[in-house]
């Protein structure tokens, strides 16, 4: 995304603001200030057991954040951060269903280190939550550095305005809108019917209500999504990606290593780059083409001359 | 409920009812799935002290289940001192023991009803019919088992009920969001409901549509307390029907003192399984659930419970 006036960043705050049935909801994009739009992070090697995997996440996860600038460009002191990763699914990390547990709680650790006030590590999940947040490691991995993660409470998604194309309103969960920072953790992986599902797509966990009626139109409701929920910043693991049988998985064969994780500011251009992770142009992802249309980010992601870092 | 001032044996009793009911509810409430594929040992501690479900699962299936050889102890126990159990350990007893003192009768009305009535024949012909059932093959312990009848009801029902109930309640505020300017109520009610849910409520619900049937049986079972006291023990649980057969001769009998006793009849007003307590030569042992009520309201001090030895002093 490239950098806004003032004038357009208060305006857009205002008409978000008003578009929003109530909480403060920033779209603290706008506000990260000047730095790199994306940045690439890749493991030369790819080692193998649990450990050095789980090392490898950390370095790559630390090294895409420092090619942004650090965590402190996004993350202030006092600020409570919601941390969105891929929770969806009763899968054990190894089957690239859910996203790498030890991404996640590096980007625990770096917000809690940029002063963060409360770091909160939840998801909408897909298959039954309690085994969700169990098996893909991810509640383990959070809580030990330090957040707060919960299973979400159907009681608490509120209808919101959302004025989209496709979505004038939907169920979005209370607590997120209370936050002043998003950042989203997709993992990288095929889909039966969108081809790909990365970061905008990853959004849908902070949605409820019938929200299989998405699947109809994902193209423009992930759009819409996107354009209302604006992450502070976008992490996307590839340590491992699901090649085949996505978005739910469960076949290692269908696994393979990426030993990548990229972080980026703007939405648009990291699906673009997720999407060739897997083999596709971006031009073949219908809601990343439409991200482009309509000025969400753009979809050629190397005009924003991405930083490039090899372990 | 006994009459007047009760004595302390009552209260010893119903501190031992409070606390098997309170702890049945939590051993239900521990059974919540738990992101590990196992139910732990605890969830089983009422059925593996249960000889029905020992005695029908073996002749159904010519296999016994080693945990529920503990039940041989509650059947020895009835055998040598009568229905302690039905009286002081059974859950679902204390709760019928429960909606009995909600009845809203006169003194001389439950004088009437609370006396041993030929319907308490019923639990025996169910016993049968159970035992049959197994000889032939079939399990049927399981839908009138009083422990597999108020463990599903709870499940199936009330747990449900309850969940939707509270997370509703606490749901409708945190929607509304009422308060005074910056007060608002849900900086209260948000706390109180993630200790309910983080405590006791579940983390996620599922309901039954088949819950409707269930509901009715329930609802029916427990409200009929309020027509006859302990309604579900005395008429229908082939479990007490059991025990019941195996508590026919036991070693702690009623002592009645003839020349004290001047047929008040206040000893059968609030009688927990109908026993005939005020009868001479009439109390029924297999009916009886040591529940000390006619010991505590008798005016006259003529009943007590004795060890009898069979052919000593009497």
């Amino acid at each position: 995304m490239k950098d806004v006036s003032r004038r357009e960043f208060v305006k857009a705050c205002a008409l978000i603001g008003a578009a929003m049935k109530l909480g403060t909801f920033a779209p603290d994009a706008y506000g990260a200030g000047s730095g790199p739009s994306l940045s690439i992070a890749h493991f030369r090697t790819s080692p193998m057991g649990p450990e050095a995997i789980a090392e490898e996440a950390r370095r790559l996860t630390q090294e895409a954040i420092n090619g942004l600038g650090g965590m402190g460009r996004f993350i202030s002191k006092g600020d409570v951060v919601w941390i969105k990763p891929n929770i969806g699914w009763n899968r054990v990390p190894e089957q690239a269903a859910t996203t790498n547990p030890d991404v996640v709680a590096t980007l625990v650790a770096l917000c809690r280190q940029a002063g963060a006030k409360r770091v909160i590590v939840s998801d909408n999940s897909c298959n039954p939550s309690v085994a969700c947040f169990a098996r893909s490691g991810i509640q383990a991995a959070a809580l030990n550095a330090g957040a707060d993660c919960f299973i979400m409470d159907e009681r608490k998604f509120r209808k919101t305005a959302l004025k989209g194309k496709a979505l004038p309103a939907w169920e979005l969960y209370g607590d997120v809108l209370g936050v002043n920072k998003l950042i989203n953790v997709p993992i990288v992986k095929q889909h039966g019917l969108c081809k790909a599902t990365l970061g905008m797509k990853n959004l849908m966990g902070v949605t409820g209500g019938e929200r299989n009626r998405f699947h109809q139109d994902l193209t423009n409701t992930l759009v819409d999504l996107a354009t209302f929920i604006r992450p502070t910043l976008v992490v996307m693991d590839a340590v491992r990606v699901l090649t085949a049988n996505g978005p739910v998985g469960g076949n290692l064969a269908d696994v393979k290593r990426k030993d990548t994780v990229a972080a980026g500011t703007d939405q648009v251009a990291i699906d673009a780059f997720g999407a060739t992770l897997l083999g596709f142009k971006p031009q073949e992802i219908g809601y990343v083409v439409e991200g482009n249309a309509r000025r969400l980010g753009t979809i050629d992601f190397e005009s924003l001359k991405p930083r490039r870092i090899e372990i | 409920m006994a009459h007047g001032k009760v004595t302390w044996q009552v209260w010893i009793r119903r501190f031992c009812q409070s606390g098997s009911l309170l702890l049945f509810l939590y051993i239900f409430l521990q059974a919540e799935y738990r992101p590990v594929n196992e139910t732990g040992h605890f969830v089983k501690l009422f059925f593996q002290l249960d000889p029905l479900i020992l005695i029908s699962s073996w002749l159904s299936s010519h296999q016994v289940l080693s945990g529920l050889l503990f039940s041989l102890f509650t059947l020895g126990a009835t055998v040598l001192i009568g229905r302690w159990f039905c009286g002081w350990i059974c859950p679902f007893g204390a709760l019928h023991n429960l909606f009995t003192s909600l009845r809203n009768q006169k003194a001389k009305a439950k004088l009437a009803v609370d006396g041993y009535s030929k319907g308490q024949k019923a639990k025996y012909y169910i016993l049968v019919a159970i035992l049959v059932g197994a000889v032939l093959g079939i399990n049927l312990a399981g839908w009138l088992d009083p422990f597999s009848f108020f463990y599903r009801s709870m499940a199936v029902v009330v747990n449900p009920a309850v969940n939707d109930g509270v997370g509703s309640f606490f749901g409708l505020i945190y929607q509304a969001d009422p308060g005074i300017g910056t007060h608002k109520v849900a900086t209260i009610s948000e706390p109180i409901y993630d200790f309910l849910r983080h405590h006791v409520l579940a983390t996620t619900q599922p309901y039954f549509y088949g819950g409707v049937l269930i509901a009715l049986l329930f609802l029916a079972v427990v409200f009929l307390n309020l027509y006859r006291a302990r309604f579900w023990c005395r008429y229908i649980c082939p479990l007490g029907a059991l025990l019941a057969v195996a508590g026919k001769n036991p070693l702690v009998q009623i002592k009645r003192n003839e020349e004290a006793c001047n047929n008040c009849r206040v000893c059968v007003i609030d009688c927990q399984g109908g026993a005939d307590p005020d009868v001479k030569d009439g109390w029924k042992p297999s009916e009886c659930f040591y529940c000390w009520n006619c010991q505590s309201s008798c005016p006259h001090k003529v009943i007590s419970f004795v060890f009898h030895v069979p052919g000593g002093q009497k």
